[in-house]
Parts: structure tokens; C-alpha cells; sequence
């Protein structure tokens, strides 16, 4: 079924939307979703919960066009907070040592203070990306937004471990300088 | 703003940027396109049983057994970035692609080195007919599934058998995406039976399958030598003779393929992270084909399919070839 006619069964309340969300996306969700948590009976429950989180934001949403996208942004949010919330997981770590790469990219906080000027993040880190040559940008996609790990990417691109360590690091510190030039408060 | 926050926005980055990131999965060294409507992560479960039964009309049957894709992989989060296609029992996955974009007015626009003229070769290569891929193939799809034949990923792409080359080693695929402007964007992917089957030393690979010895007609490389990754094209081989490459592919065939858990390692993830010279050679050869490998200091030289499968080269050429690169 097209999105915009699944689109529109959520807008009319029809539960009808949800079966037709899985039956076309489901595999690529839970596919995604297992991927960040490793373990598949959470990724069938992120799944499941990606559902009726659409189900309570479709409307004021209007993801015609774009629903894949839409619910691929759910599924990983979920799919995060398991693994913030659930020590059995044991992916803690992991998502700490990203949480720390993250930090690196924030300036301090004194050298940021044109505040009232400062645009949206999400705008600004949509420039960023949009600038960058395309296998960095994939590069940086692929830790940040997919969650891969080093030898995982380097595989992928043909990389040692420590070149994409080093890609990542130069990627990290021209994030830290766009948005201390972009004075993003912090 | 904390780095909990930073990671949560990145997770609404732009769609097209995060789907590009997601389903080409591309580096420049080796570009593994997997940009089909219908393709996205899979994992093979349970098939190509078979596959070293039916490799033997053929090819080798001596040497390290490479195992046929199992539901093993399914609990190896690496096993999640598989294109395939199986046809006859066998499966066949990503190797190579081939890709142009025709525009709207008719000029055409290369990719990656290859222009119209280079195109049309690699398509005059285009064997017997054997059917539309089912695009079937999901990560949760089950053994039934596998079963049937030209099961894949690819959805609605035509294969072919490849002219000069095994049907059991090497099919193809081929498809058109039309985008929104009116451009044409025209794929050929190579997809390689590289599991179910026995190898014993390179021959078993370059000469046997990949028909390399005597039909190269130029050697590339990238490296990440000096510790920077350097962006774009492969650089052309110079200092060395072709008379040295003929024999370092010679040296190759004559070389032993080793199993790198009995090397010491639990897997080639392992053996990536502990390595930090790493370079690449591409071979074009005489029909226009591209054949790529890593090549890892110590004498290893691995090609794309075979992770786990390296070639232990003992040739002093290895050193030579990688030393013309720094």
C-alpha cells in the first residue's frame, strides 16, 4: 500500500494503519532496531511500541512522502533509551562511549555567547552533514545515526579501525568549530 | 546541550542523508551499492547447503572448506549488510557494481571511472538469461523463502550468467532507476558464489574464477599508508615492471589461502583492529571487469567475500608493490 493511503488510515483512526505499517516496514524496522539493541525480542518490542507511538503522533504528523523516515527516527530513539535503561542489554557502554564522542563536538560554554543569534541545531547539523564529502558524511552516519561500531565501519569501507578512529576524530572537531562559529547555545 | 542530547538530534538528520548512508553503504575504495527498492538488510539463513556438491563439476574440491551461509549469521551483527541471489541452490552475493547515471538530455554521467564507452563493455558481457530476482529476501525471511529459486534482495532485477566466466562462480544483475528529473541511473552488479566451497591456494581464485593471469590491462591503488585516509580515485601503479606484477600473480596463485581463526585470531575483526597498514589493489582487466583486494602488511591479501579467508602471500614482490605505494 502507498504511504499516503497508510498516512491517511492513521488520520482516520483506523487501526487498519498499523497492520499496514508492518506489513510493509516491519522487517526494515525490527532490522533496524536489532541492530542498536542486539537482541531481538526488544527490537520485536521496539517495533511494536514504534507502532503505537505513530499511532499517537499521526496527527498532528503529517509523514506523507516521508513515513519510513518517520518511523525509522522512532524506532532509533526507542531503540537508544533501551539500551540507556536496560543493563541486561549491556550495550551501556557502548552507547557511553558514543555519548562521549558527542561531547567532544560541544564547544565550551564561554565561547558561545551570541546566543540570540543562534540558529537551530537541527538546521545547522543538517548543513554540516549536507557539507561534508560523501563517504565522511557516510562514515559519520553510520557511528552516530546507525550506531556501528569501528571495526564494523572499517569493514564496510574499506578501512583499518584506525584510519576510521582518525576520520572520525577530524569529523568530531569540525562539528566542535561549525557550531562554536554558529555560537549554537549550549 | 549534553552528549546524550547531541547523539538523540542526530537521530533526526536528514532522511535522504541518513537513507544513502543506510542502504549504499558506500566507501570510495569499494563501492557496495545496494540501492534497490527492495533491498536492505539481510542475512542468509539456512541455504547453499549444496553449493560444494555442485562446485565440484568444476572447480577445486581440495583446501580450506569455506562454509556454506548459514543461520549462524544471524547473531552476527556483521552479517547484516549481505546482497545476494540465489540461483540453483547456490548463493550468490555483492561483489561488484558498475553504475552510470543517463541524464534527461541524453549525456551521461561516469561514476567512479566508468563512462558510457566502459558501461557498454561490461554489458556486452551479459551471458544467457535467467530470470527476474524475486526481491523476496528480508532479514526475517524464512528457509522457504531461501528456497526458492533467484530468492534475493534485489527486487525486479534481471540476471544473467557473465560470458567468460563460471555460472557457478559469477552471475549478474541488471537494472534501471528512473529518478524524478528523467535521469536514468543504469546498474550492473556482479554477485559471486564465494561460500558452500573449497580453496586451496590463489589459483583457485584468480585464475580459476577470476581469470586474472595474462589479462590485466592496468594495476590501481589506495592506501591509508601514513596513517591519513586520502579521499577520491585510485592512483595508477608506477615502479613497477609488469613483468614484477605477472610474477606477484603468479607468487599469488602459488600461495596457500589460511583460515584466520587458525592464525590466531577469533575472527577478522579482530585481525582488522590490530592492523594499521592497509592498502588496496584494483586490477582492470582486458573485458573491462574490476577485481579489487586489500592488501595487508605481512603478506595478506584479501578479497571482498572472503573475510574470514585471507591469501598468506610469501613473496618478497608483496613488499616491493606495497612499498611503491607509499
Amino acid at each position: 500500500m502507498e504511504d499516503e493511503k497508510i498516512v491517511a488510515l492513521y488520520q482516520a483512526r483506523q487501526e487498519a494503519a498499523i497492520v499496514c505499517t508492518a506489513e510493509k516496514y516491519g522487517g526494515r524496522l525490527r532490522s533496524l532496531s536489532l541492530h542498536i539493541v542486539e537482541d531481538r525480542e526488544t527490537a520485536e518490542e521496539c517495533e511494536n511500541d514504534t507502532y503505537w507511538e505513530a499511532w499517537s503522533r499521526i496527527p498532528p504528523h503529517d509523514p506523507k512522502g516521508y513515513l519510513y523516515a518517520f518511523l525509522a527516527r522512532i524506532t532509533r530513539h526507542i531503540s537508544l533509551n533501551c539500551c540507556r535503561d536496560r543493563s541486561r542489554l549491556k550495550r551501556q557502554a557502548f552507547i557511553l562511549e558514543l555519548t562521549g564522542e558527542m561531547e567532544q563536538c560541544i564547544p565550551d560554554g564561554e565561547d558561545t555567547q551570541a546566543q540570540a543569534e543562534a540558529r537551530e541545531l537541527g538546521e545547522i547539523l543538517d548543513d554540516f552533514l549536507r557539507q561534508l564529502p560523501e563517504e565522511k558524511r557516510n562514515v559519520f552516519l553510520r557511528r552516530y545515526w546507525y550506531l556501528d561500531s569501528i571495526p564494523q565501519i572499517a569493514q564496510q569501507f574499506w578501512m583499518t579501525p584506525g584510519a576510521v578512529r582518525t576520520m572520525l576524530s577530524r569529523i568530531r572537531k569540525e562539528l566542535r568549530e561549525r557550531l562554536q562559529k554558529e555560537a549554537y547555545v549550549l | 546541550m549534553t552528549g546524550k542530547e547531541l547523539l538523540d538530534k542526530i537521530g533526526e538528520a536528514n532522511p535522504e542523508l541518513v537513507e544513502a548512508a543506510g542502504q549504499k553503504s558506500v566507501g570510495n575504495r569499494r563501492k557496495k551499492w545496494v540501492a534497490m527498492a527492495a533491498c536492505f538488510c539481510v542475512v542468509a539463513a539456512g541455504i547453499g547447503i549444496t553449493s560444494s556438491l555442485l562446485s565440484r563439476e568444476e572447480f577445486n574440491t581440495n583446501g580450506i572448506p569455506i562454509p556454506a551461509m548459514s543461520t549462524e549469521g544471524l547473531d552476527n551483527p556483521m552479517a547484516s549488510m549481505i546482497t545476494l541471489v540465489v540461483y540453483q541452490d547456490r548463493v550468490y552475493t555483492w561483489a561488484e557494481s558498475y553504475i552510470i547515471n543517463v541524464n534527461n538530455d541524453g549525456t551521461i554521467q561516469p561514476y567512479d571511472g566508468i563512462d558510457g564507452e566502459k558501461f557498454a563493455q561490461i554489458e556486452s558481457l551479459r551471458g544467457e538469461y535467467i530470470g527476474k530476482a524475486r526481491g523476496n529476501i528480508s532479514e526475517y525471511s524464512n528457509r522457504q523463502e531461501y528456497e526458492k529459486d533467484l530468492a534475493s534482495t534485489l527486487g525486479g532485477a534481471e540476471i544473467y550468467t557473465v560470458q567468460g566466466y563460471s555460472p557457478l562462480f559469477r552471475l549478474c544483475a541488471c537494472w534501471e532507476t528512473l529518478g524524478d528529473n528523467g535521469d536514468t541511473e543504469k546498474n550492473i552488479m556482479f554477485l559471486e558464489n564465494l561460500n558452500g566451497i573449497f580453496l586451496e591456494t590463489g589459483k583457485d581464485l584468480l585464475e580459476d574464477r577470476l581469470k586474472i593471469p595474462g589479462r590485466w590491462t592496468k594495476v590501481e591503488y589506495q592506501t591509508d599508508l601514513g596513517g591519513g585516509v586520502k579521499d577520491g580515485e585510485y592512483q595508477t601503479l608506477e615502479g613497477v615492471s609488469s613483468q614484477q606484477i605477472d610474477e606477484f600473480i603468479s607468487d599469488v596463485c602459488r600461495s596457500p589461502f589460511i583460515d584466520v581463526k587458525e592464525e590466531g585470531w577469533e575472527s577478522s575483526i579482530d585481525f582488522f583492529e590490530e592492523c594499521e597498514t592497509l592498502a588496496y589493489i584494483r586490477f582492470t582487466l582486458e573485458d573491462g571487469t574490476r577485481i579489487g583486494f586489500q592488501m595487508i602488511e605481512g603478506g595478506y591479501l584479501w578479497y571482498y567475500g572472503l573475510d574470514e579467508y585471507p591469501i598468506k602471500v610469501d613473496s618478497e614482490l608483496f613488499s616491493t608493490i606495497l612499498q611503491a605505494f607509499s
